[in-house]
């Protein structure tokens, strides 16, 4: 048994010949922090104050009978829980009843048996301790059992978050490629694998999956950035060979020693018919011609993103003739190292005899799911399987659908004019002026349209700063003073700013059938419910508001994309000769 | 100066030329133009010849003019505009407050 000898006792008894007994028994056998009172009053006060680990109460008393003190004892929160032996002469049934109902746990006769009293104080201290000693496990036990709780949701919380991160990527991206496609079968509920396809300027599609080691939030970060990098970068008509070179410098910026992401990039041009592959650390990607023969194999040329920096991916990059009926297939490594039951993993031997011992070449993505089913049975998913499959077709070649993403422009543009502009230079006094100056030396016939060229520059790089940028409100300027201090309030605003940027993106086509300019301006702003602007019709007397609409009559096509800080103007027309302004 | 002012002597017509580009930084000359000068002018003239361009900062105050102007029973005559300047006004149907010649 522990040693009790350190536990509190306090003792109460208004006969001093007993009090004194008591504390020598106690002295006597080691029990070093006894107090004694003789007054239950003063007793209660000190009980009250610091609670013993025992108290010892006579019955009969005066003021503050044991009773009362027990009772009294017992409703306290501070006391309630330290044992009580009664100790009196009075040893009859009712004494005892009342005893045990007042709270008391023990009762000792007197006159006082060392022995006894020593048992029945040592057992009751014992119980104490046991008692306390639980409660402490309990309370500790209860503790950690809400910390690993809160823990939990913590974690639940940041992987339903990755979840929703992920499939808005996921979503956002690849509704546009009909000829592309895929499976995406995570091993946990938020998979290491991406996959997106976009569509250039220039009428390519580029296609990237993504292999991130681990899963869940960690994939999510870089994959936000990945979605980013490669979209914006897309749709500018950035070669494959820069958005890789790209994608590796933000992930060597985001992800942590350890991390990395195994990449393949293809680009592919139906009207070229050609392909190119930039294979970063993912399993050979297989070109399966439309008899089912394995035209071409393009293995990993360098090692995965996020590594070392790499001053550019031009030498690696392959290109290959495609025909019509190819299929390019693009793959994580989940996929080759799934298991049986048995423990064997599926291959890349099965995965290509699969691809090519087919008599119809359209069927490998169907085959290869229905192996892997076969294959897999019941075993457990042990990494994210992503499959894609790129179907070589011309009429794959999107057209531009308003409002519902990035513009495809059939071939390539003739010439591009691109300004980044941010503080200090920006404000410009004078872009429309300039960009348009910067083109008619490209296209000296553009002359015949200045007054049109200058007023979609001007007003959509108005629109881009005074909105976009500064964020004022037109409604501002309803009225003649609300004009006024609309102008009042660009002019401060303009002073300050020093932050934020505008893209333009002038692309000049030159077809047979006609012309085409292609005006677009994106700034960094909060964009603005274009949808609902564009529904309304337009006040005539209003003093503003005008600019979209003009723009508009001057223009075959003017969309609004994303949040609406992006606007593209198309404008077209003949021969210039034709034209007379 | 991109922007002048001439009254006639009479005092009841007030012609306002405006040169060069018809924008936002012609604002302020342009209401030093009219201001203080509208009280007993039955007819605004906006000579608009030696306009190279025209946006949509301007449609909106030459809105302002036609309003401090008294509005519907202003007489404002846009003159001596391109074919492209006329085409803008008519595009967002000034021509229906302003006289175009």
């Amino acid at each position: 048994m522990d040693n009790l000898s350190d536990m509190a006792i306090v003792a109460v008894d208004d006969d001093l010949t007993y009090l004194t007994v008591i504390a020598h028994l106690l002295k006597k056998n080691g029990f070093t922090r006894t107090r004694c009172f003789s007054s239950s009053t003063e007793a209660w006060a000190q009980v009250a104050e610091t609670p013993p680990d025992l108290l010892l109460l006579d019955v009969t008393m005066p003021e503050l009978d044991g009773f009362a003190f027990c009772r009294r004892v017992r409703s306290c929160d501070a006391t309630s829980h330290v044992p009580i032996i009664m100790i009196t002469s009075d040893d009859d049934e009712q004494t005892l009843k009342a005893s045990f109902e007042a709270g008391a746990i023990d009762f000792i006769a007197k006159p006082i048996s060392p022995t006894v009293f020593l048992t029945r104080i040592k057992s009751a201290l014992a119980l104490k301790r046991s008692h306390d000693l639980l409660k402490t496990q309990n309370e500790l036990l209860t503790k950690s059992y809400d910390e690993i709780q809160i823990l939990n949701q913590q974690v639940q919380r940041d992987l339903d978050l990755a979840e929703r991160v992920f499939s808005k990527i996921i979503h956002r991206e690849n509704p546009d490629a009909p000829n592309v496609r895929f499976m995406i079968s995570p091993a946990k509920n938020v998979s290491g694998d991406i996959l997106f396809a976009s569509s250039t300027p220039g009428g390519e599609q580029h296609i990237l999956l993504g292999d991130f080691t681990g899963h869940g939030l960690s994939a999510a970060i870089g994959a936000t950035s990945v979605a980013r990098v490669f979209s914006s970068m897309s749709a500018k008509g950035f070669s494959i060979g820069d958005i890789m070179g790209e994608l590796n410098d933000q992930l060597r910026l985001i992800l942590p020693t350890g991390l990395f992401c195994c990449a393949c990039l293809i680009a592919l041009d139906n009207i070229k018919r050609k392909a190119q592959v930039l294979n970063c650390g993912l399993p050979d990607v297989l070109v399966i011609g439309s008899q089912g023969e394995l035209k071409r194999r393009f293995p990993s040329k360098l090692i995965p993103l996020g590594l070392v920096p790499i001053d550019h991916y031009y030498g690696t990059i392959e290109e290959m003739a495609i025909e019509d009926g190819d299929h390019i297939y693009v793959y994580s490594d989940g996929i080759i190292e799934a298991i049986n039951p048995q423990g064997e993993m599926f291959g890349q031997s099965l995965l290509e005899k699969t691809l090519t011992g087919i008599p119809d070449a359209n069927q490998g993505f169907e085959e290869i799911q229905k192996g892997l089913r076969e294959f897999c049975v019941t075993a457990e998913q042990r990494d994210d399987i992503t499959l894609a499959d790129i179907r070589c077709d011309v009429t794959s070649v999107r057209c531009p659908v308003a409002e519902q993403g990035r513009i495809t422009l059939y071939g390539s543009s003739d010439w591009q004019i691109r300004v980044n502009l941010s503080p200090p230079r920006l404000p410009h006094n004078n872009l429309a002026m300039v960009l348009y100056e910067m083109m008619e030396r490209n296209e000296p016939a553009l002359k015949h349209h200045k007054t049109n060229l200058y007023l979609i520059l001007s007003e959509l790089y108005d629109n881009a700063l005074e909105h976009g940028l500064l964020g004022l409100d037109c409604r501002l300027k309803a009225t003649p003073e609300g004009f006024e201090s609309y102008y009042t309030a660009l002019h401060d605003r303009l002073a300050a700013l020093d932050h934020g940027w505008i893209k333009v993106d002038v692309l000049f086509y030159r077809r047979d059938t006609g012309r085409k300019l292609v005006v677009r301006m994106e700034d960094s702003g909060q964009g603005f419910d274009f949808r609902q602007v564009i529904s309304q019709p337009p006040d005539e007397q209003a003093f503003s508001g005008r600019g979209v609409t003009l723009v508009r009559s001057l223009c075959q096509e003017l969309v609004y994309y994303d949040r609406g800080n992006m606007v593209e103007a198309v404008y077209v027309w003949q021969e210039p000769a034709e034209v007379e302004a | 100066m991109p922007v002048k002012t001439v009254s006639s002597e009479e005092g009841t017509i007030l012609t306002i030329s405006v040169t060069g580009r018809f924008d936002i930084t012609a604002h302020s000359d342009f209401i030093q133009a009219y201001k203080d000068k509208l009280g007993s002018v039955a007819k605004i003239v906006v000579d608009l010849a030696a306009v190279e361009y025209i946006d949509s900062s301007a449609l909106g105050m030459l809105l302002i003019l036609r309003e401090k102007a008294g509005g519907g029973k202003s007489d404002i005559s846009l003159l001596n505009c391109s074919p492209d300047v006329k085409r803008i006004i008519r595009t967002v149907h000034f021509d229906k407050m302003f006289h175009l010649g």
